[in-house]
């Protein structure tokens, strides 16, 4: 347990010092996407609440929904920023021939690289809480919900980490895997209520979307952390594990088959 | 004056003669990994109903915005989808690769070869699977066009508001990269491209003063999107074309500049 222990912190140490190597990419690749994502919706959403002089939308005030797209940001920080990484090229052009000869698995070293990657996120969704909470965009009423929020974030990024590898698997079979990533995102962006509340969606959306996993995305860690989730955490946390081990299957599954096809290329 | 016109006819033709042959290239290229191929326009299908999707709901929920209606809105999102179709096609896809050009030295073939390295470099990679959705967006503008009721000026001067949103945000993103020269990896470059993207997919009267100062002058990404569609809208508002005009001229003075400062401070790793 304890030399496994070390193999991983031996990773995530190496990630981090390659992460903060090149801090201008950091902040452009990590923090610069969530950002801008983030100021555009807040202006969109100020014009739109201006436009309609500060009425309720649906049980939303500008102040209410400014709170909402603000957790959508600590969310986001904390679930996707690894998903930038691609491993087709690694695949293409033969790189993943040397873990396949190292102690440790090739997924198993990018979960040491995610774990890096999440201490960074973690830091990060920290200072824009500690803004949030200091210019008084979050109210700070329980403590409580933000654990429960923040929680399942965390769970959250494990699925997105399974869905990640997942995608990344198709490498094996067809020349570039990005184009799924953007895809899933792209869907996921729109359908997990990161841009518009999913309870402003029509209803009958809604129903269908619950039988997905997109709203266990985005939408339900948020609600969780403005304490007004429909869902309690356990039974939230109980679907996104469920999700989260039919992915990390699929992947493996997927994985192991890609193997077999695998030719080592430059060998 | 005759010699300068024979010339300047050799020249668009020897680049008209480069760019067929790169474009029979690429499209073989594409062709061959037919899978690729078939996700590009699954992607994009995605994305223009994620785009179209999002303002149509968000006018469900709110009404007029600005002074435009769901229509004018609509016509605005379609204008910056064709924008965008032309920019993954002919552009995107070499910027991703200019990062890599430079550390590995591949950027030193470019240099020998008998033509301008700028062209060579941005304009070498075509995507050819995000061609064939073309006609979309421009039926989309037709359409919405069409229910706004688009004076006839407005009908001509489409292609070339279109032509101009796309040079200026490609230039913009030129001299962006350029700084890739100065940079150990320019990935972070392509993701800051692609947020300013983003940002220009809203019309101008959505961000607020500060944020739509910084986006019209120092960055000016929402005159190249905005500009040319209030113009289409009323053709009394044509200073902002002008003005697009303008940056893109001077960011061509600056990234002539700034590439020669840059091929300076290049290393040629390959040599």
């Amino acid at each position: 347990m304890k030399k496994l222990f070390s193999k991983y912190w031996g990773t995530i140490r190496i990630e981090l010092a390659s992460q903060l190597a090149y801090k201008l990419n950091f902040l452009l690749l990590i923090l610069g996407p969530a950002l801008v994502f983030f100021l555009i919706k807040i202006n969109l959403w100020y014009s739109i609440f201006a436009a309609r002089d500060n009425e309720l939308l649906r049980g939303y005030t500008f102040e209410r929904m400014l709170e909402y797209q603000t957790y959508v940001l600590v969310v986001t920080l904390l679930c996707q920023s690894y998903a930038s990484r691609n491993i087709s090229e690694d695949i293409r052009f033969g790189r993943i021939s040397a873990f396949l000869l190292y102690p440790t698995s090739f997924m198993g070293y990018h979960f040491g690289a995610f774990s890096a990657a999440q201490i960074l996120n973690c830091l990060s969704a920290l200072i824009v809480l500690v803004i949030g909470f200091g210019s008084g965009i979050l109210p700070l009423e329980s403590l409580t919900h933000l654990a429960a929020g923040g929680s399942m974030a965390l769970l959250v990024s494990l699925l997105w980490f399974c869905v990640w590898f997942l995608l990344s698997s198709s490498s094996f079979w067809i020349e570039e895997s990005w184009v799924l990533r953007v895809l899933f995102t792209m869907v996921a962006r729109f359908l997990s209520g990161a841009i518009i509340p999913l309870d402003l969606f029509p209803p009958k959306v809604l129903e269908f979307l619950w039988y997905t996993p997109f709203p266990y995305l985005t939408f339900i860690p948020v609600q969780l952390c403005m304490g007004s989730s429909s869902v309690t955490f356990h039974d939230a946390a109980l679907m996104t594990v469920l999700w989260l081990l039919i992915a990390a299957i699929t992947a493996r599954v997927l994985w192991s088959k890609g193997l077999r096809l695998y030719a080592a290329a430059g060998m | 004056m005759l010699r300068r016109a024979c010339s300047m006819r050799r020249f668009l033709r020897h680049y008209l003669d480069i760019y067929w042959h790169l474009l029979g290239l690429n499209i073989e290229r594409a062709l061959a990994f037919r899978v690729h191929f078939l996700l590009l326009i699954l992607m994009d299908i995605c994305f223009y109903c994620s785009i179209l999707f999002t303002i149509d709901f968000t006018f469900r929920l709110t009404g007029p915005l600005g002074g435009w209606s769901r229509e004018h809105f609509l016509f605005f999102a379609c204008f910056m989808l064709a924008v965008d179709q032309l920019h993954m096609t002919f552009v995107s896809e070499s910027f991703w690769n200019f990062s890599a050009d430079i550390r590995t030295g591949t950027l030193d073939f470019i240099l020998l070869r008998p033509a301008n390295a700028i062209f060579i470099t941005f304009f070498r990679f075509i995507r050819a699977g995000s061609f064939v959705l073309a006609p979309v967006p421009w039926l989309l503008m037709a359409h919405f066009g069409g229910n706004i009721g688009l004076s006839t000026i407005a009908w001509i001067a489409l292609p070339f508001m279109v032509l101009l949103a796309l040079a200026l945000i490609t230039a913009i993103e030129i001299l962006l990269m350029i700084s890739g020269f100065w940079l150990v990896d320019s990935i972070g470059m392509n993701f800051l491209r692609m947020q300013l993207q983003d940002i220009s997919r809203w019309p101008d009267f959505v961000y607020q003063a500060t944020f739509r100062r910084v986006f019209t002058f120092v960055l000016p990404v929402l005159l190249a999107s905005s500009a040319p569609v209030h113009f289409l809208f009323d053709q009394h508002k044509f200073l902002g074309v002008l003005y697009s005009l303008l940056a893109l001229a001077l960011i061509t003075v600056a990234i002539r500049f700034l590439w020669h400062r840059g091929l300076q401070k290049y290393e040629s790793a390959s040599s």
